[in-house]
């Protein structure tokens, strides 16, 4: 979204918000129209005004209605808002900071537990890995056995018991 | 009538008006006991049901309900990594799981067991050509089947085609509930945040070891904020007064606060090389040393997706339909949203009945039924 020149960055994604929740809320009172406000046809005078308000609808119902259309205008600002280049660049910034900090506690703690001769979850993460590995080496061992074994029997004369290759 | 006249009348309304306000308050605040109690009183996870293989974490759980089997196919869940098992057996009323047991399905489900730091290194592998496979060889053994059916939701659903595309030998039906296969569409939010120039997976995992829940749950509320985290306690103060939508309010609150982390490699797969460069429906996927082809499915499929879903919209699931190699193929696209195609009344209603029926016609009834 595009600022216009001078404004203060994000206004007018700030003035189309409060500019189409206000619109939305008046809509919902049964207000003919908002003075000022973009997108409205005429300023309402107290008799206009007084004729939205004696409507059918209680005041609480026009509360609800009217909190409703803010709400719905909120969440289609903020979704608009959460596709811009803005949010995505911030997300990006935050993400970034979060994983540093998180790595610098890790690497403190790590480095205490080491000085106290205590392993850390890093070591433990690593001899997972090793483990993993190991077992998808065993595994991928099991397999040519396997199939070794196939072709002796088959090369004997004994029906195969072949296994699907599986991890 | 005068102006002052309308005025008057509004403002002895609105006096009228506030004190009611005030009474539903009063009411409101004495009914928070019962709010309390309900709660405590919400279980989930109806339907009876006992394990019966194990591998690690992993549990294949079969339901049973004391219906005889009335088809010669089982019929195996599947759901994603990041929910518990009891997501489609929420409660009564809401049970995808009770409505195939009911018809008389001998019907499993994997709970996928809550990894640790030591699963970080779980991957993609792992889970499709393992653990599922597994899964399926013990159903197959039990049963006496060769061939089993099998429902996957959300991501368990994209799991399922990959399975279905590696061992198209073990399955006879395929229905995928909201399950993404193409990601090549960038217009809705999780697309964007996760593209490789915002989102570095490799760093992520490498720092946090396992994709933590909170963060996923997070991501997942922050895709309907207004509605997740305002509108939602709105109707929730409005219809505090009424028993069956608390038990379902916090029926939902539960499966939406209870998910689990994602084991780190597959999730850096899974986001790699699914999201980010939609391998799976370009047919380049590989697990393993084998390349998922989508073209390998020709068993019958059902592809069920919610007009509005916001987590996986109809764009990335519909493209597995010209996919597959399947002839008989079916999409059923409900006026829902991703949760709602699982728990909505109106899906239960009108929808689960005639993909149970479906899936009937093509499971071969055992004689006698």
């Amino acid at each position: 979204m595009v600022d216009t020149p001078g404004a203060f960055p994000g206004a007018d994604a700030w003035m189309k918000f409060w500019s189409d929740a206000m619109g939305k809320m008046s809509a919902a009172a049964g207000i003919p129209g908002m003075a000022g406000m973009p997108g409205m046809s005429a300023t309402p005078g107290a008799e206009a005004c007084a004729s939205a308000f004696s409507q059918a609808c209680s005041p609480s119902e026009m509360v609800t209605k009217m909190q409703q259309a803010f709400l719905e205008a909120w969440a289609k600002s903020l979704d608009q808002y959460m596709r811009s280049e803005t949010f995505l660049a911030m997300l990006k910034k935050s993400m970034e900071n979060a994983l540093a900090m998180r790595q610098q506690m890790d690497d403190l703690l790590r480095k205490t537990l080491h000085m106290g001769q205590s392993p850390s979850r890093a070591d433990t993460s690593d001899i997972m890995q090793f483990l993993h590995s190991f077992e998808d080496r065993v595994l991928d061992q099991l397999t040519v056995l396997t199939r070794r074994v196939d072709e002796v029997e088959a090369a004997v004369g004994e029906k195969p018991k072949s296994a699907p290759k599986t991890k | 009538m005068t102006a002052f006249d309308t005025l008057t009348g509004m403002w002895s309304a609105a006096l009228a008006d506030t004190t009611k306000q005030w009474q539903d308050f009063a009411a409101k605040a004495a009914s928070w006991p019962n709010v309390m109690e309900t709660a405590e009183r919400v279980r989930v996870a109806i339907t009876p049901s006992e394990p019966v293989y194990k591998e690690d974490k992993l549990r294949l759980l079969n339901y049973r309900d004391g219906v005889e089997c009335a088809f010669d196919t089982p019929l195996l869940f599947i759901f994603a990594l990041v929910n518990r098992p009891y997501i489609l057996d929420l409660k009564e009323g809401k049970t995808v799981v009770g409505h195939f047991v009911r018809r008389g399905f001998d019907t499993y489900n994997i709970d996928w067991g809550v990894p640790s730091d030591g699963d970080r290194y779980l991957d993609m592998e792992d889970y499709i050509d393992r653990y599922v496979h597994h899964c399926v060889e013990r159903v197959c053994e039990r049963t006496g089947q060769e061939k089993i059916n099998i429902l996957g939701y959300c991501m368990g659903g994209s799991m399922s085609a990959m399975y279905a595309s590696l061992h198209p030998e073990r399955v006879k039906n395929l229905i995928l509930m909201a399950a993404p296969v193409d990601w090549s569409s960038q217009d809705h939010h999780l697309a964007l945040w996760t593209r490789p120039e915002y989102f570095d997976v490799d760093k992520f995992i490498e720092v946090y070891g396992n994709a933590p829940a909170e963060w996923l749950q997070w991501s997942f509320l922050l895709l309907r904020p207004v509605d997740n985290l305002f509108s939602k306690y709105v109707n929730f103060y409005n219809n505090m007064e009424d028993e069956k939508y608390l038990e379902d309010f916090f029926a939902m609150e539960r499966w939406l606060n209870d998910n689990i982390p994602v084991a780190g490699e597959m999730f850096r797969q899974f986001v790699k090389h699914c999201m980010q460069k939609n391998e799976l429906i370009q047919g380049k996927l590989m697990i393993g040393d084998r390349r998922v082809d989508l073209r390998n499915i020709t068993c019958p499929i059902l592809n069920l997706t919610a007009s509005n879903d916001h987590l996986v919209p109809c764009g990335q699931s519909l493209p597995l339909n010209d996919a597959v190699g399947s002839t008989d193929k079916e999409a059923i696209t409900f006026p829902a949203g991703h949760i709602g195609l699982a728990v909505g009344s109106k899906a239960h209603r009108d929808m689960w009945p005639k993909v149970v029926e479906w899936l009937a016609k093509r499971s071969g009834g055992k004689k006698g039924f």
